[in-house]
């Protein structure tokens, strides 16, 4: 358990090294992918306790408030509450359902800039809309990266996967 | 005998702590956490310079001949500017004005950009140690280009032009009518504040004013590229393309004081 923490530490490390330095410069849109976010929702559709969901999607929200100009806390704090919402709705919706993972990031990213646009009294809920269409084309990408770098296999899906049949 | 009560928390009491923990421990080691990974992102960032660079290299090679031939068209303009020069502070000098500042500035990299969308800013590889104080200007090769917000030992964290949160006083080059620079949620820069019969055009060049504290006056900022009416109706404001494009400046010039 200690050591599936301990790589989570480093992806999610790794990932912020990412997310400012090199995909600001060779995505040429002007909206860039939130891997961090994708990543903590990522971490709280397969946690198995409530802790083991928000604090990772916390420490990866504070990381994203220390290289970011405002609000420190702000990420932080929201990506442990959405970490929360998803970890709950995962217990009773169907973890299978097509689609599924795509409606939580589009679902993340709203609640993200529906906060956002409250607090700041800005229209900022604009740019949710292409932000949460470039998180779903990098959600399946970065899946197969959480995954292998967690070294988790894929979740079951019924029984018929030879790891949990 | 000596009986130890084990007691058992909640998850929720669990979380709520160790949020609490985690948030004070990172508040207080902010800093230091910046500067260590300064390094790391400094090789990250030379080397996806050289990448670009080396994708880009059919576009560098063309955009290169012909900045070689604006550059042979330029020598006879900087001759006559260089007299012009002269002339002016031998001018100046005739008139007992004072000579305008130079400004002691610290040249910086960039090293990384913000993780938000819905922020400009960058951060870059110098700081305390170098004389760097929060509320700095900042310039580009070609313009102003924001102002430090935050300062570590050595690294620092600019709001670019293009920030909402970022505000410059700001006028109009050829008709001298001020205005107030601020950055939009799409990350274009506008001059607003402007009258209703503002003489305002397309290509006009925006720079400071001097009246905002830290920004010292004649900065050259942008170019007006679309005027459009007040939706109150009482003035007008402007689009301004910056001359400093946000999302591709690597090197700057923090000014931190004059001479």
């Amino acid at each position: 358990m200690a050591m599936y923490y301990l790589k989570l530490a480093i992806f999610i490390s790794l990932l912020a090294l990412l997310q400012i330095s090199i995909i600001p410069q060779i995505w040429f849109f002007k909206v860039k992918p939130d891997l961090l976010l994708i990543l903590a929702m990522l971490i709280a559709m397969n946690a198995k306790s409530l802790a083991g969901g928000i604090i990772p999607a916390f420490c990866a929200g504070l990381l994203k408030d220390i290289f970011g100009l405002h609000f420190f806390g702000f990420n932080g704090l929201l990506m442990a509450f959405s970490a929360a919402l998803v970890y709950g709705i995962f217990h009773f919706l169907n973890k299978e359902a097509k689609g599924i993972k795509f409606f939580v990031i589009i679902l993340a990213t709203f609640m993200n800039y529906i906060v956002l646009t409250i607090i700041s009294g800005k229209p900022y809920i604009f740019l949710c809309f292409p932000e949460a269409a470039v998180n779903c084309l990098f959600l399946p990408c970065l899946e197969g990266v959480y995954n292998f770098f967690t070294s988790r296999p894929p979740v079951c899906r019924g029984g018929v996967h030879r790891l949990c049949a | 005998m000596l009986k130890i009560n084990r007691y058992k928390y909640s998850p929720a009491a669990v979380v709520f702590f160790t949020i609490i923990g985690i948030f004070i421990l990172s508040l207080l080691l902010k800093s230091k956490i910046i500067d260590l990974i300064s390094f790391p992102l400094k090789i990250s960032s030379n080397w996806t310079s050289d990448i670009r660079a080396l994708v880009a290299y059919k576009f560098i090679a063309d955009e290169n001949v012909r900045l070689n031939a604006q550059l042979a068209g330029a020598a006879n303009d900087a001759i006559a500017f260089d007299e012009l020069r002269q002339e002016n502070e031998r001018l100046k000098k005739l008139l007992s004005l004072k000579k305008e500042p130079s400004f002691v500035t610290v040249a910086a990299e960039v090293i990384a950009r913000d993780p938000n969308n819905w922020s400009t800013g960058v951060i870059i590889d110098k700081g305390q140690r170098q004389g760097i104080k929060a509320g700095n200007a900042v310039i580009a090769a070609s313009g102003l280009s924001g102002r430090i917000t935050e300062v570590y030992s050595y690294t620092a964290k600019i709001m670019l032009l293009g920030d909402t949160d970022s505000s410059v006083s700001a006028i109009i080059q050829r008709t001298r009518e001020e205005g107030l620079i601020s950055g939009t949620i799409s990350g274009a820069v506008q001059m607003r504040y402007l009258d209703k019969d503002s003489d305002v055009a397309i290509g006009d060049v925006i720079m400071t004013s001097g009246l905002t504290r830290n920004y010292p006056a004649g900065l050259p900022i942008g170019m007006v590229i679309k005027v459009k009416d007040d939706p109150q109706g009482l003035g007008k404001y402007c689009l301004v393309r910056p001359f400093v494009d946000s999302r591709s400046v690597e090197e700057v010039l923090v000014i931190t004081g004059s001479k």
